[in-house]
């Protein structure tokens, strides 16, 4: 490649270095934070998501057909007294109706049609929520009405029928707004292209409900609860469901009532307390109405049956009875990596149609050591346990006592514990450590190699000499100089006399046969290895002689080898062969020589 | 014809070695970084090398021993990142014995071991699982939750809101930092509401006191990335932040179960290169030689 090119892409590649690192001084950031866009499981790239328009109200579409879609399933539980069923599904439709409110503030769409679906879906939610608690009262009025009918109790037996007839009159009309909240909801739902199906059903379920609601049917028979303890002060206990597994919900409820001379009293604010097995369990507090409700899961009790009544302060319900069904359980056992001194972290899970609360658990090792823990409030459970050296097999067990719960026993484990305590093997470390003691031999051993090639360069004078030998120019003369050997300081000094003696002789001898030029190459090879040795320079006749000279420093005979080598160069190179520059070259050649047997004195 | 003399062959050598000198700077640059998630010395957007290179080294200490956080000074934080070890033994111990002298962990976790960390210290909050959705998001992704400050008091000043990225839910503990009331935890993870999920508001932030020491779970280690970091409409993220690692008190941070202490490759040997004072020695020596070797080259 030409000269030319090779010096302008150098120029253009610097320039380009050198600007790419002007710009990312100031934020040293080789990658583009806008270029990297892999996926990642732990957060989104921030500079992808600023590149999309934040439009959320997608996200609204399937809260609002969730929102709009309640009104049918509570309506139809309603309907067929599915009184549990509805209260959740209302309590859901009423979170859900708070927070569409927010979210209307939120997005500021108070003219909206949303504003209007949320408006008229609220009314919906509240008569479906009259109608479910009217539904519940008359139901409970109904059953005492008959109890009240049959021990001929006349005073309680009008006052249930006029709460009655009050509650039957609420009802009307509310058919006539639901309609009209309802039609409202699908128009706006229609637009904004949901399904209004449900919702439209659940139009026909209110009729239906109020209808019932106004004009009973005289041949519907509920059970009676014949099992009333009598006396003046009466309370009743329901169990829903009858039957439950671990951690389900039951519901107890009842009502409390205090007969006071004519006059049926409702029980406010007595405390109620609920046994099972005669161990009190809760203790509700009734309301306004005398009512009392209260949900516990089933917890701590054995499988099977359980007797359950409910205590006022001066009355006692019948006995209710609850099925506890039992449950399989799954134990999980993992171990973590022994510890150096032989300590293994146990972890685990005790599992059964939900997570065992404070369940004990039993680790067992090699069989002969039990080890007991608890699980905490998700089912987990954590115990370190310190193991002796050797092969050990741990399980874990959990035995089910006091729990509707089946026993179980996870995977025996097999763990090894060192023989040698408190060192554990980090195989990363160890890794690291190893490819660190790599890099320092490899290191100290080029050191060294390098150290031992550079005194090996150190140029013995018996090369100085070789060096001439080798020259095919000066072969033929070399019988006429003396070549020292290795152990050339040694020799004594009248050794040295001779071989400077022979330099002269020598440059005399090849100026008369060869010419100025010659013997002062001569001249200056001997010379310039001489100073060379002195000054450990390696390669020196790699050198020019004006590099030689410069190299020259710190010694009394470099100002006349300077003269000399000047000399040198305008006879050898410079073809300037006369009297006047031999002259000058071998003034130097002798001040040089003399100098440097000074310096080697 | 342009001669070129000794002047701009020196010239051209100074040019030359300049280049190589940048060359090896960029190479190594390039090698010592990695794009491991959340690492320290991931310059990409999903590392925290902004945060750490922020940190004042006087105040800050690393802790990559369990030992050495029993030589902490007093009133102390304790930042962990993004653990994924399983904890220890010994780590759980320091981490109790640490509570137990009065000081503060101060845990970012989402997804992570924190679980098993809060578990192994009998703290009383956990990290549900799913991600924490909210119609209140900073950026288009239900994951961009917005959470904001409640009335309960810490020992940082908290910013008035922050926004996270692809957080979990905590429970138990005193919330110090709550949703808005339009959020969800998306459980099938479709970035949308759905039947199942219940609206409401949720814990992003919450404190828990255990011994004489206190525990404030964040669950969220993203707001420590660059692209978090560093945005300049997460102003308050940085407060936050900035008032944990500034305070008067000292600060450590952990690097022993904590994702910002990964390295790969060449990062790796430069870290324990940085981190081994014996292998540092030796380097600094090895230059010593080679600068000595050029210099003697120099001078023939």
């Amino acid at each position: 490649m030409n000269a030319k090119i090779r010096y302008v892409l150098l120029t253009v590649l610097t320039m380009g270095i050198l600007l790419m690192l002007a710009y990312t001084a100031s934020s040293p950031l080789l990658y583009s934070l806008e270029w990297d866009n892999f996926p990642s499981p732990f957060h989104e790239n921030i500079d992808q998501l600023k590149e999309q328009s934040l439009n959320s109200t997608t996200d609204l579409d399937p809260q609002l057909q969730e929102f709009i879609d309640f009104s049918g399933p509570v309506s139809l539980n309603i309907r067929i007294h599915d009184v549990e069923q509805a209260r959740r599904d209302l309590e859901r439709f009423g979170k859900n109706q708070g927070s569409m409110k927010n979210l209307v503030v939120k997005l500021d769409m108070n003219e909206s049609e949303i504003q209007e679906l949320q408006k008229n879906t609220a009314l919906q939610k509240e008569i479906l929520d009259s109608l479910l608690n009217t539904s519940v009262t008359l139901d409970s009025l109904q059953t005492m009405e008959i109890q009240y009918h049959d021990q001929n109790n006349e005073d309680m037996l009008t006052t249930v029928r006029l709460r009655g007839n009050e509650l039957r009159k609420k009802v009307h009309g509310l058919n006539e707004r639901y309609r009209n909240a309802t039609e409202k909801v699908v128009e706006v739902s229609t637009k904004l292209g949901l399904d209004v199906t449900k919702n439209q059903e659940s139009l026909k379920e209110v009729e239906q409900i109020v209808k019932e609601i106004e004009q009973p049917d005289t041949t519907t028979q509920l059970s009676v609860d014949t099992l009333l303890i009598p006396g003046e002060d009466r309370i009743s206990l329901f169990v829903r469901p009858a039957a439950g597994k671990y951690r389900e919900i039951i519901e107890y409820m009842g009502i409390s009532l205090t007969l006071s001379g004519n006059t049926t009293l409702r029980a406010d604010g007595k405390p109620i307390t609920l046994y099972l097995d005669d161990v009190p369990f809760s203790t509700p507090v009734t309301d306004a109405f005398g009512y009392y409700n209260v949900k516990v899961p089933i917890d701590r009790m054995t499988a099977g049956t359980h007797t359950v009544y409910a205590r006022s302060p001066t009355s006692r319900s019948v006995n209710r009875t609850l099925i506890a069904v039992p449950v399989e359980s799954v134990t999980n056992l993992s171990l973590s990596k022994p510890a150096p001194d032989g300590t293994v972290n146990c972890t685990g899970f005790v599992l059964a149609n939900y997570p065992v609360r404070s369940a004990s658990v039993q680790i067992i090792w090699d069989q002969t050591h039990i080890i007991v823990t608890k699980t905490d409030t998700n089912g987990f459970y954590m115990r370190e346990i310190p193991l002796p050296p050797g092969r050990h097999t741990l399980v874990a067990g959990f035995s089910g006592d006091g729990y509707p719960i089946n026993s179980s026993e996870s995977q025996p484990r097999i763990v090894d514990i060192s023989l040698i305590q408190g060192v554990e093997t980090d195989y990363g470390q160890l890794m690291a450590a190893i490819a660190a003691l790599g890099i320092c031999i490899i290191f100290i051993g080029a050191a060294v190699f390098y150290l031992r090639r550079m005194s090996q360069r150190k140029t013995p004078l018996s090369d100085i000499f070789r060096n001439i030998k080798e020259d095919p120019e000066l072969r033929q003369n070399s019988s006429d100089l003396e070549i020292p050997g290795p152990n050339h300081e040694n020799q004594d000094d009248s050794s040295k006399e001779a071989r400077e003696e022979a330099l002269i002789a020598y440059y005399t001898r090849i100026l008369k046969e060869q010419g100025l030029s010659a013997a002062s190459r001569i001249a200056y090879q001997h010379l310039s290895g001489r100073i060379a040795h002195d000054l450990h320079i390696n390669r020196h006749t790699s050198l020019t002689a004006r590099e030689m000279s410069r190299n020259c420093k710190r010694r009394s005979y470099c100002g006349a080898f300077g003269r000399f080598v000047s000399a040198y160069e305008r006879i050898r190179y410079g073809g300037q062969v006369s009297v006047k520059e031999q002259a000058v070259l071998e003034t130097a050649l002798s001040i040089t020589d003399d100098q440097i047997r000074g310096e080697q004195h | 014809m342009i001669r070129y003399g000794v002047n701009n062959i020196k010239a051209i050598s100074w040019i030359t070695g300049a280049i190589l000198v940048a060359a090896v700077f960029i190479l190594l640059l390039h090698l010592s970084a990695n794009n491991m998630e959340f690492s320290r010395y991931n310059t990409g957007w999903n590392g925290t090398s902004s945060f750490f290179s922020d940190l004042d080294r006087h105040r800050t200490t690393e802790i990559t021993d369990p030992k050495n956080l029993a030589k902490h000074p007093p009133n102390s934080t304790l930042l962990i990142i993004a653990p994924q070890h399983h904890p220890t033994a010994k780590e759980l111990a320091a981490y109790t014995a640490f509570l137990k002298e009065g000081n503060t962990i101060f845990l970012a976790d989402d997804f992570g071991t924190g679980k098993e960390i809060l578990t192994g210290i009998d703290s009383r909050i956990t990290i549900l699982p799913g991600n924490l959705s909210s119609l209140d998001r900073r950026y288009s992704d239900p994951y961009s939750v917005v959470v904001y400050r409640t009335a309960e008091k810490s020992q940082f000043i908290l910013p008035e809101n922050i926004a996270l990225n692809r957080p979990a839910a905590l429970d138990g503990g005193k919330p110090l930092m709550l949703t808005e009331v339009l959020s969800w935890i998306d459980i099938n993870g479709d970035h949308r509401l759905n039947a199942a999920e219940d609206m409401g508001t949720f814990p992003a932030m919450a404190i828990d006191t255990r011994e004489s020491g206190q525990i404030i779970v964040l669950s969220d280690p993203s707001i420590f990335i660059n692209s978090m970091y560093l945005q300049e409409d997460n102003g308050n993220n940085r407060i936050l932040i900035r008032n944990i690692v500034t305070r008067d008190n000292p600060v450590l941070i952990d690097q022993m179960n904590s994702r910002t202490a990964e390295t790969s490759g060449l990062g790796e040997i430069l870290h324990v290169i940085r981190t081994t004072i014996i292998i540092e020695i030796f380097i600094v020596c090895l230059l010593m030689l080679g600068i000595a070797w050029a210099w003697k080259k120099k001078t023939i």
